[in-house]
């Protein structure tokens, strides 16, 4: 009787604490090209928000910026106390050539800092597209799998799935996602998150 | 016949005005020529250029492969162009022999790739043209000289591309279509037909596709329809379609501004050469009152003196124009054989068909406009003017003077307008030198008032110069006008050159930078420092950079200041884009190298009980329409940062330095997370590539561009600008120096009559000397002084309007052009009067 009283308090109460949720990424994460309030960190926050209404999102997304920021950026954003950490970070470091084990060794040290922090984490892992070459490629796609595997850690295996390569769900510039392709970002992204609330 | 007969008799008896009023003229004409020939030279040249960057007159890219089908037909119903050729550019990490990888760029060319330049590719040892129907046949590159240590590989090796092995064949030398954007990557140039080979295309592939025409055409206006009308049949938003002009802001940018410059100066020196005729034409005219008495009192009728006087002008105008386009045809020639190998580009001596009919036009017209209004004064004259000695005073302002000004006003306006090419800015060379031509008029009135009121000195000489200025007050102020508004055409051109070539300044070369870094990360700035020491290298302008979203705009959404809807148009989208991308702020105290303040107050320290204050590059801040005062929220990471804005900076672009369009002062924005962004001073070869490697190596993230070749390419344009701008001051110097000389000296040439009459009342030759010489410092002292203080006020408001640039104050042509304009008179006025002193009396009378 005691325990099915401290679960049904559990339950009722855990929508109502206010989590924290940081979105740690690139311009894919920032919604580079389309308004603020369209970017999939946002509509995550309004599609949580009706489970969760103390629920707050920050969209920590950087365009240009590459795994070596993770570190510093995650101590700025500890500040704020977020409960799960989201990293979307790798695209850059891909498209500019840099060598995968630094970029590996950035994201570890940001993992580390999290969870010394109690920190929730969620990996997304980025893909390069097919131009890089299958070699760099693969070993790019292969840090995520290894990061999520040796740190334990909740793993979503690519944040464009269904969005890389098709035009109408992108920008002119064929790169970063439109409107209509952060909505699918964010429908592959959700459940995942949830599971964590 | 008899008529010419009359009009070579005038010619001859009034051998001094003829001559100086047609050299004045002709003058005029032939810097407009030259003028002309120069900006057709200069214009082909740069055109050429920014040609020789794209390689071609026309392009489409996209980021999707574009379908030939619709590209085709909607040129069929365009423009058919003269020939195409495709281009696919991506970035790979290839590998070399040994297994070392590098991210590339590789560009994927067809045989006819370039239209216009060439790639000059090094080959056994000997520099040669690259043919490139030679990469289409088998699997074999060409590479930018830093792959040979970077891939470590040699001539003749093989490196990896994707799934194929290419042969090295040579190495890349120069690269005209390099374009005059940076890459992160250094570029490998393979066959388009090979690239299928190496499967680096295929979905999920990101690449940029491109479509490269060469087009006849014979105004470039035609390709700007082109580029719009094919906009609007090929509605893709993701389609760029780009006329060669295009492909380099900074060569458009230094087009207008020679254009606007060009235009400027051959309005200047017209402007100067129709001041000049009309001064002489107004004192030859005075001279020829009594003979127009005598015409009238043998019964012509003032409308037959009329048409005489003005066939004679006529006459006059041809004249001039005959000697500009002999001048045009035999020295252009001569001109073109002296400047070669002194100028950076081929002149085009080639008179054009319009040009020449312009010169007749501008002579015939020009002519008569220029005499028109004082020609139109001689209407009131009646035949018993024989009777009187003062003839000036029948020289009446009447209905047609004032509208043959308002012709010759409108005329000027409407020249200005065509060589501008533009009717603000004609409308703008026009109206501020009607502004001019008032204020001198009226500093003139003021003068002649101080003159009158007060005794300055008490010297008789003196007295009697000021007497003799301030009895014929229009008289004395058509001269004042004509001086000063020579002197203020001659210094106004090299007032504005010195503000434009401000903007162009270029830092020494040991300044301009060899790499640009980003990506450096707060921890790693030690480790950074420790290889710039090693290598000996000072970093320069190491900005912090903070990425930000910009919310609010006063406290209102920026996104509700944004266009909605699902169906933006091309433009729309793209505008679209431009306002929801993020923001790249800096902090610091104080301007950086190469930025001055436009508008507002530097940023004050850093205050934690007030709002801090933010500075916005200008065209930026045009962008955002905001201006000194509005406030501005950023969302910097989830933490919100408000300013407002204190100043509105300018940026001088040639410095080469990273600058920023939001500026924070230091202590705001610190503790953000942030990058930072440095550039790396020129340095040489060995310790170049080096310093790159252990960069890279140590801090593998750091972005490195090489930019050497893109500022050596830059500075090629920007001397070239540099050139020209000082042979226009040039050219516009002269024209203005032989104008201010043939006014002084015909002003000279007058005394004769007042010298008799001087020398009959007993003066001393002394004292008439000292007579002439007041009279003549303060016409040019005080003309010499309006023409720069005015020059002072216009070189202003073109700089700022018209140029864009910070307005600089040049003293030595001002200092120099008023004291040669004072000493040369002088010493023409002492030989006309020694001249008149050594004859007699009677005789000058009798003459």
């Amino acid at each position: 009787m005691k325990l099915f009283f401290v679960l049904a308090l559990f339950i009722f109460i855990a929508p109502l604490h206010a989590k924290k949720i940081v979105f740690l990424g690139d311009s894919l994460t920032e919604g580079y090209g389309i308004p603020l309030d369209k970017a999939y960190p946002k509509l995550i926050e309004k599609e949580l928000k009706k489970s969760f209404p103390k629920l707050t999102v920050v969209n920590a997304g950087s365009s240009g910026s590459t795994t070596a920021s993770a570190l510093s950026r995650l101590k700025w954003l500890l500040k704020s106390k977020p409960d799960i950490l989201f990293i979307a970070l790798g695209g850059n470091d891909g498209l500019r050539g840099v060598n995968v084990n630094a970029s590996e060794t950035n994201l570890q040290q940001a993992i580390d800092l999290a969870k010394n922090n109690n920190v929730q984490v969620i990996l997304a892992g980025v893909r390069i597209p097919m131009n890089y070459g299958e070699k760099y490629r693969k070993n790019f796609e292969n840090i995520f799998i290894r990061l999520a595997k040796k740190n334990k850690i909740t793993f979503i295996p690519y944040l464009l799935k269904g969005v890389a390569g098709v035009k109408e769900l992108n920008l002119p510039d064929g790169i970063h996602p439109n409107v209509k392709g952060h909505e699918v970002i964010m429908k592959n992204t959700l459940p995942t998150i949830k599971k964590l609330l | 016949m008899r008529l010419i007969k009359y009009f070579v008799s005038q010619l001859i008896n009034n051998r001094s005005f003829s001559l100086l009023f047609i050299l004045n003229l002709a003058i005029g004409l032939s810097s407009f020529v030259t003028l002309d020939v120069f900006k057709n030279s200069i214009s082909t040249s740069i055109n050429s250029k920014s040609k020789l960057l794209l390689g071609a007159d026309f392009g489409l890219s996209s980021r999707q492969p574009l379908l030939d089908d619709k590209f085709n037909t909607a040129f069929d119903e365009l423009k058919q162009p003269d020939a195409e050729t495709s281009i696919v550019e991506t970035f790979s990490m290839i590998a070399g022999p040994t297994g070392q990888s590098r991210l590339v760029q590789i560009k994927a060319i067809e045989e006819d790739f370039p239209f216009y330049g060439d790639i000059t590719i090094n080959k056994d040892n000997k520099n040669q043209v690259g043919v490139a129907s030679r990469l289409q046949n088998a699997e074999i590159a060409w590479i930018y000289p830093e792959l040979l240590i970077q891939l470590n590989v040699k001539i003749g090796e093989k490196i990896k591309i994707g799934q194929t092995e290419f042969v090295v064949k040579a190495i890349v030398e120069n690269d005209s279509a390099e374009g005059i954007t940076t890459s992160m990557a250094p570029r490998v140039y393979i066959g388009l037909k090979n690239l299928e080979k190496t499967q680096l295309i295929q979905f999920g592939s990101v690449a940029w596709y491109s479509k490269l025409y060469k087009i006849e055409y014979e105004d470039f206006d035609q390709l700007i329809d082109l580029k719009l009308d094919l906009k609007d049949k090929l509605s893709e938003p993701s389609l760029q379609i780009y006329t060669h002009k295009d492909v380099s802001e900074q060569t458009s940018r230094i087009l207008k501004y020679l254009n606007d410059f060009l235009g400027l100066v051959s309005i200047a020196a017209l402007f100067l050469s129709a001041i000049g005729g009309a001064f002489l034409f107004r004192s030859y005219l005075i001279k020829q009152i009594k003979p127009i008495g005598i015409y009238l009192s043998l019964g012509m009728t003032n409308k037959q003196v009329f048409l005489l006087q003005s066939l004679q002008l006529l006459m006059l105008g041809v004249i001039s124009a005959l000697l500009s386009l002999i001048f045009g045809f035999t020295l252009s020639p001569l001109l073109k054989v002296i400047t070669q190998g002194l100028l950076p580009f081929e002149l085009q001596t080639q008179l054009q068909t319009g040009t020449i009919y312009l010169i007749l036009i501008l002579g015939c017209v020009g002519s008569i406009l220029i005499g028109a209004p004082i020609l139109s004064q001689i209407y009131n004259i009646k035949p018993n003017i024989l009777l009187r000695n003062q003839t000036t005073q029948f020289l009446k302002r009447n209905f047609g003077f004032w509208l043959s000004l308002f012709i010759g006003l409108v005329f000027l306006w409407a020249l200005s307008v065509w060589q501008a090419d533009s009717v603000n800015t004609g409308s703008l060379f026009t109206g501020l030198f009607i502004l001019a031509g008032l204020l001198i008029t009226g500093f003139a009135y003021s003068v002649l008032y101080l003159l009158k009121t007060f005794n300055l000195f008490k010297s008789l000489s003196f007295k009697w110069a000021v007497r003799d200025i301030v009895r014929l007050p229009f008289s004395s102020i058509s001269i004042f006008l004509s001086i000063g508004l020579g002197m203020l055409l001659l210094n106004l051109i090299p007032q504005i050159k010195a503000s434009i070539n401000y903007e162009l300044t270029m830092p020494k070369d040991s300044k301009l930078p060899s790499f640009f870094m980003f990506d450096i990360q707060e921890d790693q700035m030690n480790a950074l420092k420790d290889i710039t020491k090693k290598y000996n290298i000072d970093l320069v302008q190491t900005s912090p950079m903070v990425r930000a979203r910009l919310k609010k705009i006063n406290n209102k959404d920026f996104k509700d200041l944004q266009i909605d809807g699902e169906n933006l148009n091309r433009e729309q989208q793209r505008r679209q884009m431009s306002r929801n991308r993020g923001y790249n702020l800096s902090y610091r105290n104080g301007l950086g190298i190469g930025e001055s303040i436009h508008k507002g107050t530097p940023l004050n320290e850093y205050d934690h009980s007030a709002m801090t204050g933010i500075s916005l590059e200008k065209r930026f801040s045009e962008r955002l329409d905001v201006k000194i005062g509005d406030v501005l929220l950023f969302d910097i990471q989830g933490v919100e940062v408000e300013g407002k804005i204190v100043n509105i900076r300018k940026v001088q672009w040639t410095t080469f330095q990273p600058n920023f369009f939001i500026l924070f002062p230091d202590g705001v924005l610190n503790e953000a997370p942030k990058t930072y962004i440095s550039s790396v001073p020129k340095i040489s070869g060995k310790i170049k590539q080096d310093f790159q490697n252990s960069v890279v190596k140590t801090l593998p993230n750091v972005s490195i561009i090489d930019v050497t070749r893109l500022v050596k390419r830059i500075k090629g344009i920007i001397q070239q600008m540099s050139w020209a701008l000082q042979f226009m001051t040039i050219i516009c110097l002269l024209a203005g120096f032989l104008v201010l000389f043939s006014i002084t000296n015909y002003q000279a040439r007058q005394k004769s009559k007042d010298i008799a009459l001087l020398k009959s009342l007993g003066g001393s030759f002394s004292l008439i000397r000292s007579f002439f010489n007041w009279q003549v410092l303060i016409v040019t002292v005080f003309s010499g002084l309006f023409g720069v203080l005015v020059c002072f006020i216009l070189s202003y408001f073109l700089s700022m309007l018209l140029f864009d640039s910070k307005w600089i104050v040049e003293l030595q042509t001002p200092i120099l052009s008023v004291l040669g304009l004072i000493l040369v008179s002088l010493l023409i006025s002492y030989l006309a009067t020694n001249k008149s002193l050594n004859i007699k009396a009677s005789k000058l009378l009798n003459d």
